[in-house]
């Protein structure tokens, strides 16, 4: 039995095989960073912000997200502007606390702040992951969010 | 009367007077409502507390519902519910859904009670009604829309603070809550409004969109503006306070705050604080330095100056905004490090004139009764104080009382807000007030008022009637501007009031012969009787925050803690003991003896803590040349103020909100206040300073773990403290004289001190009249014919709160007020420029008419810098220096 | 405190003060002073709140709440003759509607203003009491009744001229 095995090399023609069929069918990996994964809808990444559509923003600050947040990531700063509403002074989310649980998005009452698609967070610099609201805003702004 | 009633199948006896929704609360069932608000008049206004009463057909208002024997009552049956629904219901028509960005989110009652009871849809399609608003008032918001006409704001403005600043205007669906004319809000700002409100219609503009409710921790401490000595709360969020409020039932206060305990946080985390020690360098530049290396400085100094100069060249003066144990290790550290008597405070003018009358008179030094007996009193006699200004707690208290028909007399140089209210408003000059008092003494003597036990201990008032022989009622009643008629009629009240006190202050007692004031009110409170018990007492009031604890703990250049004299062998060395160390023999000198000997160069180093001597002592360009003549000044302030400016050392000290200690109220009340957020930046508590230069000079003795462990040692010292520690006060406020034995009553009776001194009355080498003659009052320098009184607004509190952006808002400027007749005979108009002149120096002011001030006389706000007083005000030794009263000349300037 | 005659007449004080005379409780004058007031002056001036509160003794902000709760009383100045039409239900099916509409042609402004030479005022309000004769109005103090649209111009000409 062996030595017919090790005559005709059945198991190197079995592995052989094996490979010339994945090399002809169609690769499960993504060539990253060329080629982006199509990621699901109700992907969870790091937020961004919505505006409404003459360009004003849409969170109102009323601080639910903060308030909700687990991990104490979230951080806003209000005051009375000039028609006495009031504005936002400053809505930071440090992602390196962010546990990515979406109780912001659920939670929000005016549907201003979303999960976004972004998940590239490497950075060399640990404070650029307090992202500002303008930043978030910016964000918000790419035509894949319109339909938030 | 007890009546027995059921609510929801459980029996509760409760005192016949009290409504269902509190008999109801009383068994921990609580039933919804908005207009409900303890201390204020029931009203049945919203309908959301309606009940199910057995044998009364329709649901009633358990608001109104006056508890009845045998009532049945249910507040948990489906049609309870279905009418709590559907009064929501109705609320949240109009309600403008915008809770997201309302300020009153997370405590507004519609909130909560929608959240409960309320259903998720609402049957009205309608538009929602939308009125027309406007700004109001820089600190006061409202917003119509959110109202429910629950009418707590109107009420509470005319119920507690007495004010009535607010209405319901128009009708119906219309109905606004608003001022005068929908105006813009002229009032005492006391906060009351924001605090009733059950929803967001009217809320803080100080804090507006800042912060949400639930973002906040809450702390409790004693408010630093008066020496009311008010429970408040500190909200705060990050290290930073972002409002104060009202610590609803607890406190003297019962929750209540006025404009500036409730406006005047902002100092706190205000941008100028100082918040590193700072040395002045060798180019004469204040630089940030350690807190290792600026202690070592002012050691070094300080020692060196004591001891080539003596002890007597180092003073020191302290704020009376400072804790007891600030002010206990404040007197300490200059006893015994720098070996120098040399110490005071702001208020030792105050402690060296009315205490020792007070003393000499009643064997006392404070107030005799409680303020909460104000409350309760039959007659009131003010004189010489502006209650509302000076205590405006203590000033809601006999507010209280008129309402209940005490009759108040009030003796002041002008208008106060108490005016409209009181009985009788009798405005007398400067300077008439004992002629007033021998007045009412004279009645009460010639109609045989006076009280028959006093009689019996004193056989006959020879000496008192032979005090007022010499002036008739009729002279009397011309020289103090007031008719025969309202002084009878007071003395009469006065003698036949069950419960009646005195409340004296400031402007009667801090002006030449002011002595003699008090002396005669003494007299007067004696020949009536109405001492040494509930109800009846004196009530000496000065503004200044601590200003009986630092006389309690001997920041006095002649009392050693606990009221000892420095001159006697015996206190001093009991005090040496417990400190192991020295205390000097001489007593020292004054605040103002200090600037004095600082002007001859007699005095080389001064410490200042918490004090602002350019802005409030006397003496202006004097002053300021003393100061600067200094070998060296130590300041240690929260900013870096003009006097700062000039030290040699700055050290950042922190805000009451900041520390933790105790403080002394007018009413002998010691309460504990705690920390709400840490120190800023380095800024340390004011006796953790103290403490660390005591170290710093190699003495152990003044080394201490925390602020309590200050408090035991005070408790050890001065023997009316000697049951008080920081536990025992968590709760609530004791009144000294609180000894060990007291502290055991604390826990089993409730025992929460000494509500009133003298329960024995006088003791018997004390029962005697002064007796002083009608007082021949020298008629003023022709040079400066005008009477100035030299007072505070309600909105500020000495200097510090020039700092407060919210108060400055309310007030920023002096003006010179003067009455309208006064300002035509000097030919100046209402707005018009005036330079005012004293012996001491002057000034220019803008000139604002008001008929509040009696003629001839003129009132200026000693807090501003634009109206620098200290120009004015006249230094000297104690029974010259004048700082309430100043005679001036108004030029046209 | 304010001055009578910065406001009043000395006629007018006088006759204020005999109607607050009349009242054990001076605050209790409060609705007949601003009720003579508003006769005397047309309207309750911010000045005339003023004095008549100080003059009760009641707060200020009290005059400006009786003032504003009732239509008839008026914080702004009104024309020299006040319409009222009734727009209560007998009235209103009796063609109330009509006749308001004719009134505000005739007059040419709408409800609640005064024409621009300040002759008229014409305001709606409730029941005045005449619904055996619907519809109803009442010009100063006199009442007319079975108003038509074409009858409505004549009595308001009857009245331009009058002081």
């Amino acid at each position: 039995m062996g030595l017919m095995t090790n005559i005709l090399q059945t198991d190197l023609i079995k592995g052989l095989s094996l490979t010339i069929r994945y090399f002809f069918s169609k690769p499960v990996t993504l060539r990253y960073p060329e080629v982006y994964y199509d990621l699901p809808e109700r992907f969870r990444g790091a937020q961004i912000l919505k505006r409404h559509e003459d360009g004003k923003e849409r969170c109102v600050g009323c601080g639910l997200c903060a308030e909700i947040c687990p991990s104490r990531a979230i951080a806003m700063e209000t005051s009375e502007g000039e028609d006495h509403e009031k504005v936002v002074n400053s809505y930071v989310i440090d992602l390196g606390l962010c546990i990515y649980c979406g109780y912001c998005q659920e939670v929000c009452p005016v549907d201003a702040v979303f999960m976004g698609q972004d998940f590239e967070l490497t950075i060399t610099d640990p404070g650029k992951l307090k992202v500002t609201k303008e930043q978030m805003l910016t964000k918000g702004d790419n035509p894949r969010y319109d339909r938030l | 009367m007890m009546v027995r009633l059921t609510i929801d199948g459980r029996q509760i006896m409760v005192d016949g007077h009290v409504n269902v929704l509190d008999a109801a609360s009383k068994l921990g069932i609580h039933i919804p409502t908005f207009c409900h608000q303890a201390r204020l008049s029931d009203l049945g206004a919203c309908r959301m507390c309606l009940v199910e009463v057995e044998g009364m057909g329709k649901l009633q208002t358990a608001c109104t519902l006056a508890v009845n024997d045998g009532m049945v009552v249910r507040t948990d049956t489906p049609r309870v519910e279905k009418a709590r629904r559907m009064m929501l219901e109705f609320l949240l028509i109009n309600h403008p859904l915008e809770c997201t960005v309302c300020d009153a989110s997370g405590e507004c009652t519609l909130q909560d009670l929608a959240f409960k009871h309320g259903s998720a849809e609402t049957r009205f399609k309608g538009k929602k009604r939308i009125l027309r608003d406007h700004i109001i008032s820089p600190l006061i918001d409202r917003n119509l829309n959110r109202c429910i006409q629950c009418k707590r704001c109107v009420r509470v403005c005319e119920e507690i603070q007495g004010v009535t600043a607010l209405g319901m205007s128009y009708r119906g669906a219309a109905t606004v809550v608003g001022p005068f004319m929908d105006k813009s809000l002229d009032c005492e700002y006391c906060s009351h409004c924001i605090w009733s409100c059950p929803v967001g219609a009217i809320t803080s503009r100080a804090m507006k969109h800042k912060v949400r409710t639930w973002e906040m921790e809450k702390s409790e401490a004693i408010c630093p503006y008066c020496s009311c000595g008010c429970t408040l709360s500190y909200n705060y969020r990050d290290n930073v306070v972002y409002r104060v409020t009202h610590a609803e039932g607890r406190g003297l206060n019962m929750g209540s705050l006025c404009s500036k305990g409730f406006f005047g946080y902002d100092v706190i985390n205000h941008p100028d604080r100082i918040t590193a020690p700072m040395v002045r360098d060798a180019d004469g530049v204040l630089r940030r330095t350690t807190w290792q290396s600026a202690l070592e400085e002012v050691a070094r100094n300080m020692k060196r100056i004591s001891r080539e100069s003596g002890g007597k060249a180092v003073g020191g003066i302290a704020s009376d905004r400072l804790t007891n144990e600030d002010l206990y290790l404040f007197q300490k550290l200059m006893r015994m490090v720098f070996s120098s008597n040399n110490v005071d405070t702001p208020s030792g003018l105050w402690s060296r004139t009315v205490v020792p009358v007070l003393e000499k008179r009643m064997g006392v030094r404070a107030a005799t009764n409680s303020l909460d007996d104000l409350n309760y009193t039959d007659a009131l006699l003010i004189v010489g104080c502006d209650i509302t200004v000076a205590n405006p707690i203590s000033g809601l208290k006999v507010k209280q009382a008129i309402r209940r028909g005490g009759l108040v007399t009030e003796v002041n140089p002008g208008k106060t807000a108490l005016s409209r209210l009181a009985r009788r408003s009798l405005a007398v000059p400067v300077g008439k007030e004992l002629a007033l008092v021998k007045g009412l003494i004279k009645v009460i003597l010639e109609e045989g008022l006076y009280d028959s036990e006093t009689l019996g201990k004193y056989g006959k008032f020879s000496e008192l009637e032979f005090s007022v022989r010499d002036k008739s009622l009729k002279e009397i009643a011309r020289e103090t501007d007031c008719s025969v008629d309202e002084i009878t009629q007071t003395a009469r009240e006065f003698a036949g009031a069950k419960k009646a006190s005195i409340i004296f202050g400031e402007t009667a007692v801090l002006q030449a012969g002011g002595e003699k004031v008090l002396e005669a009110v003494i007299d007067l409170l004696v020949l009536t009787g109405k001492l040494g018990q509930e109800g009846c007492g004196l009530y000496p009031i000065l503004s200044g925050t601590n200003f009986q604890g630092a006389l309690d703990m001997g920041v006095s250049p002649n009392w050693l803690p606990g009221h000892a004299a420095v001159s006697s062998d015996s206190e001093r060395k009991r005090v040496e003991k417990a400190w192991n160390g020295k205390v000097p023999k001489d007593g020292g000198k004054s605040a103002y003896e200090m600037i004095q000997a600082a002007a001859a160069g007699k005095l080389k180093a001064l410490y200042l803590a918490g004090v602002n001597p350019l802005a409030t002592f006397p003496g202006g360009e004097d002053l300021e040349k003393a100061l600067k003549k200094m070998e060296f000044l130590v300041v240690q302030e929260l900013f870096l103020t003009d006097t700062a400016k000039l030290a040699d050392v700055v050290l950042p000290a922190t805000s009451l909100a900041e520390k933790n200690g105790t403080l002394t109220n007018v009413e002998r009340r010691v309460q504990k206040t705690s920390k709400a957020i840490d120190g800023l930046g380095h800024s340390l508590p004011d006796w953790k300073i103290f403490s660390d230069l005591g170290v710093a000079c190699g003495e152990e003795g003044m080394n201490y773990l925390n602020s309590s462990e200050v408090m035991d040692e005070i408790a050890s010292v001065v023997p009316f403290y000697s049951g008080i520690n920081h536990q025992i006060l968590a709760d609530n406020g004791l009144q000294w004289p609180f000894s060990r034995d007291d502290a055991r009553e604390v826990y089993h009776e409730g025992y929460l001190g000494t509500r009133h001194l003298l329960p024995e009355g006088l003791s018997k080498d004390k029962q005697f009249f002064a007796a002083v003659p009608v007082w021949e009052t020298h008629s003023a320098d022709s040079k400066y014919p005008m009477t100035l009184v030299l007072g505070d607004l309600l909105f500020h509190s000495g200097s510090f709160t020039r700092y407060s952006e919210s108060l400055n808002q309310l007030a920023a400027q002096a003006t010179l007020l003067m009455n309208p007749q006064t300002g035509m005979g000097l030919d100046v108009q209402d707005g018009s420029s005036v330079r005012a002149v004293s012996t001491q120096g002057e000034f220019t002011v803008t000139v604002s008419y008001s008929e509040d001030i009696a003629p001839g006389m003129l009132f200026l706000p000693r807090h501003f810098k634009n109206a620098p007083v200290s120009a004015l005000m006249i230094p000297g030794p104690d029974d010259q220096a004048r700082t309430a009263i100043v005679h001036v000349r108004v030029v046209k300037a | 405190m304010m001055k009578s005659t910065e406001v009043f007449s000395a006629k007018e004080f006088s006759d204020m003060e005999n109607i607050r005379a009349r009242y054990q409780e001076p605050a209790s004058a409060i609705l007949p002073l601003l009720h003579y007031v508003q006769g005397a002056q047309g309207h309750l001036s911010e000045q005339a709140l003023t004095f008549v509160a100080e003059f009760i003794g009641v707060p200020h902000v009290r005059t400006f709440e009786v003032a504003t709760y009732y239509t008839m009383l008026f914080t702004e100045p009104v024309g020299r003759h006040l319409v009222q039409v009734c727009r209560n239900l007998s009235c209103h099916v009796n063609g109330a509607e009509e006749v308001l509409q004719g009134l505000k042609r005739e007059l040419g402004i709408d409800v609640g203003a005064t024409t621009p030479d300040r002759v008229f005022t014409l305001v709606e309000v409730e029941c005045i009491g005449a619904c055996d004769h619907a519809p109803a109005m009442m010009i100063d103090g006199d009442l007319h009744r079975s108003v038509t649209v074409d009858s409505v111009s004549r009595i308001l000409n009857s009245y331009r001229e009058k002081p």
